[in-house]
């Protein structure tokens, strides 16, 4: 589903991925670890399409096609979904609005019927159940004045409605307590499917302890250092990132 | 320089021979003003961004009966405000038309009377039509120009319940000279929302030259919208209004198009408990100037004011705001606060913003700010990573960046316009 290979990034003259080789198969999950400074967001933004980072080497694929001139929003429509690590707070744009203009653009761009206000809100109040968001925060502004936990479970709402094939979690858990932590992967279990891959980035073992990956990578130093299973990420808990790539 | 300005005075002069002798000494007396202070120009301070030359040069005329010609299409494709049920006053060059207004006689009706009916009937509220008397050149302007003006009364305890919609319209061959005189009385306890526009329908270098006046009695509640947006031409736009006890006033700006703007905003508040609320939105798209000036004096104690003005300059337009507030002497408990908000779509556009404080007593609680910056990178990429196209994701957060200077705005219509014209022009 996702092929990365031989990826080298760029930003300004800064070399920050440094032949990074990775493929996801369709319902796989594989976690991304790695020290502050490693690449993981340059990484998970770079997928997105972020502006500002310069691929100078190397190609990412999705479903057979290179994703790497394609806009950000032309990847959204592909199949694939960042979880931001901050995500933004956006006053004065309706949550629900946002979400409907999203959907509808990408319905638009599959050539699928456009969903009207009712239809749309009726989709959303079933998948605000599944993730456990207060259903109150839908008529909010986008992430405005929300709580950290709420911005996040907001990330794996808008994951449901959107339904990608490839999603992946930048840093989901940063800044949750135990028990936000706990509701957020219950929240993305419930998204498991055989058809749909997981990438989730972090910095430490704990979300893993939720959502168990098939792969552990450890990023390091614009590579991947060491490829495991979960037991790699037990590991990674006990002993830190140093010992990686001295074997 | 001003040679063509002078012709016009001098015109006027001519023109008004049918008129009441204390009217002809009112208009006399405003033009001896003009010439002993002269037409500003970009050396005057108070004007430095506003670039009227072009209009200076220019022989205008002032309009003539077979100018105040409208077929009804027209009329109906000029106004962005499309609500069906508002009560409908329509001006044509400034002069009042009967009959292309729809003001259905009903209790809850405004009382709208033009000059020619209180000359007639009524002289002596005629003459209230001219009795504000604002010491500034433009005012005095429209003073000694205008052909008509309007009266609209609301009478004491009464709530006009649905909008007044004014529609000025300049229309007719070459270049003009209009202006519309609007005078507002809201009485004791009285509550009313207006939403004057102004439509220009001539070539580029006419002159719309507006002066409101609004007088807002104890215990009133104006709601007062103007909206200048016309493709083409000079506008300038003067409002005034006075603030008794208890009233209050809230007042709208929505300015976009055209060649030069210059809207002047002056608001006293009078009496203990008067407050206002100023907001403003303006929108450069090409490269026009759009210059807000806001006076707010405060006269009394217990009075307070709160001003948002937001500006999107996009192409090569300039935006500019400058709010003065002026806290007189010796009175107490006065709140005043400022915000000049302001998006650059463009790199060579421009936003002048100023605030302007005098402040002669201790018992104020002041606030004022100001910001200029451009259209958030992170959250347009949020959006589009949603998988909204990026014109969609900024015409999004532009809307965004104005709902709060449009949410007190009745009309939806509008709202509606002022996006598709953001949408069509090459600044998203």
């Amino acid at each position: 589903m996702l092929k990365i290979e031989n990826l080298k990034v760029a930003v300004g003259n800064t070399e920050i991925l440094k032949g990074l080789n990775l493929t996801v198969n369709k319902g796989e999950v594989h976690a991304i670890m790695g020290p502050n400074g490693s690449g993981k967001s340059t990484l998970s933004h770079v997928i997105a399409g972020k502006e500002g980072y310069e691929v100078t080497e190397g190609d990412i694929s999705f479903r057979n096609e290179s994703i790497v001139d394609k806009l950000p929003e032309e990847i959204a429509w592909a199949g694939v979904f960042l979880a931001f690590q901050y995500p933004m707070e956006i006053p004065g744009v309706n949550n629900v609005y946002m979400l409907r203009e999203a959907l509808n653009s990408q319905r638009r761009h599959r050539e699928q019927k456009e969903l009207n206000a009712s239809e749309f809100l009726k989709f959303v109040k079933e998948k605000v159940k599944s993730v456990g968001l207060n259903e109150k925060l839908l008529s909010r502004p986008v992430n405005s004045g929300f709580s950290g936990g709420e911005k996040k479970r907001n990330e794996i709402f808008q994951m449901s409605v959107l339904e990608p094939e490839l999603a992946i979690l930048d840093e989901t858990d940063s800044g949750l307590d135990i028990d936000a932590l706990k509701d957020v992967a219950e929240g993305i279990n419930k998204l498991r499917t055989s058809e749909r891959a997981f990438i989730i980035v972090t910095h430490y073992q704990r979300l893993l302890d939720y959502i168990v990956p098939d792969y552990v990578h450890v990023l390091s130093n614009g590579r991947i250092a060491k490829t495991g299973d979960k037991n790699l990420a037990l590991e990674l808990e006990k002993r830190g990132y140093d010992w990686v790539g001295e074997d | 320089m001003k040679q063509n300005f002078n012709r016009i005075l001098l015109q006027s002069q001519s023109l008004g021979d049918s008129e009441p002798e204390w009217l002809k000494c009112k208009r006399e007396e405003a033009i001896e003003s003009i010439n002993s202070i002269g037409f500003p120009t970009t050396r005057n301070e108070e004007w430095k961004y506003t670039p009227l030359d072009e209009i200076y040069q220019t022989e205008l005329e002032i309009p003539v009966d077979a100018d105040n010609v409208l077929s009804t299409d027209t009329l109906e494709s000029a106004s962005l405000v499309n609500e069906p049920n508002l009560f409908k006053i329509i001006l044509i060059n400034g002069k009042y038309s009967r009959e292309l207004s729809d003001l259905e006689v009903t209790k809850s009706a405004p009382n709208v009377r033009p000059l020619e009916e209180l000359i007639e009937n009524e002289p002596e509220a005629a003459k209230f039509l001219f009795s504000s008397d604002p010491r500034e050149t433009f005012s005095w302007l429209n003073t000694a120009m205008a052909r008509d003006a309007l009266l609209i009364t609301c009478p004491e305890n009464r709530t006009i319940q649905k909008p007044i919609h004014l529609l000025n319209i300049m229309t007719g061959k070459r270049n003009k000279l209009v202006s519309p005189r609007i005078i507002i009385e809201a009485n004791a306890n009285s509550k009313l929302t207006l939403i004057e526009e102004f439509v220009n329908l001539l070539p580029d270098k006419s002159l719309m030259n507006a002066a409101t006046f609004i007088n807002a009695k104890p215990g009133s509640l104006v709601n007062h919208h103007r909206i200048s947006g016309s493709s083409s031409g000079y506008h300038v736009g003067n409002l005034h209004c006075k603030v008794s006890q208890d009233a209050n006033i809230f007042t709208t700006s929505l300015a976009f198009g055209g060649n030069v703007t210059r809207i002047n905003i002056n608001v006293r508040l009078e009496q203990p408990g008067a407050s206002c609320n100023l907001s403003g939105l303006f929108l450069g798209v090409k490269d026009e100037l759009i210059d807000h000036h806001t006076t707010i004096e405060h006269a009394a104690s217990e009075t307070n004011s709160n001003e948002v003005y937001k500006g999107v300059m996009g192409g090569k337009s300039k935006g500019v705001f400058n709010g003065k507030v002026l806290v007189e002497e010796n009175i107490h408990h006065v709140k005043a606060s400022q915000n000049s908000n302001n998006l650059l779509l463009s790199d060579v556009a421009e936003i002048n913003t100023k605030p302007e404080l005098e402040i002669y007593s201790d018992d104020v609680t002041c606030a004022h700010g100001a910001t200029v910056g451009q259209l958030d990178a992170d959250s347009t990429f949020y959006l589009r990573a949603r998988g909204i196209p990026e014109k969609v994701a900024k015409r999004i957060l532009v809307e965004a960046f104005l709902e709060e200077a449009l949410s007190q705005l009745p009309v939806e219509s509008v709202k509606t316009e002022l996006m598709k014209i953001i949408s069509k022009s090459n600044t998203l």
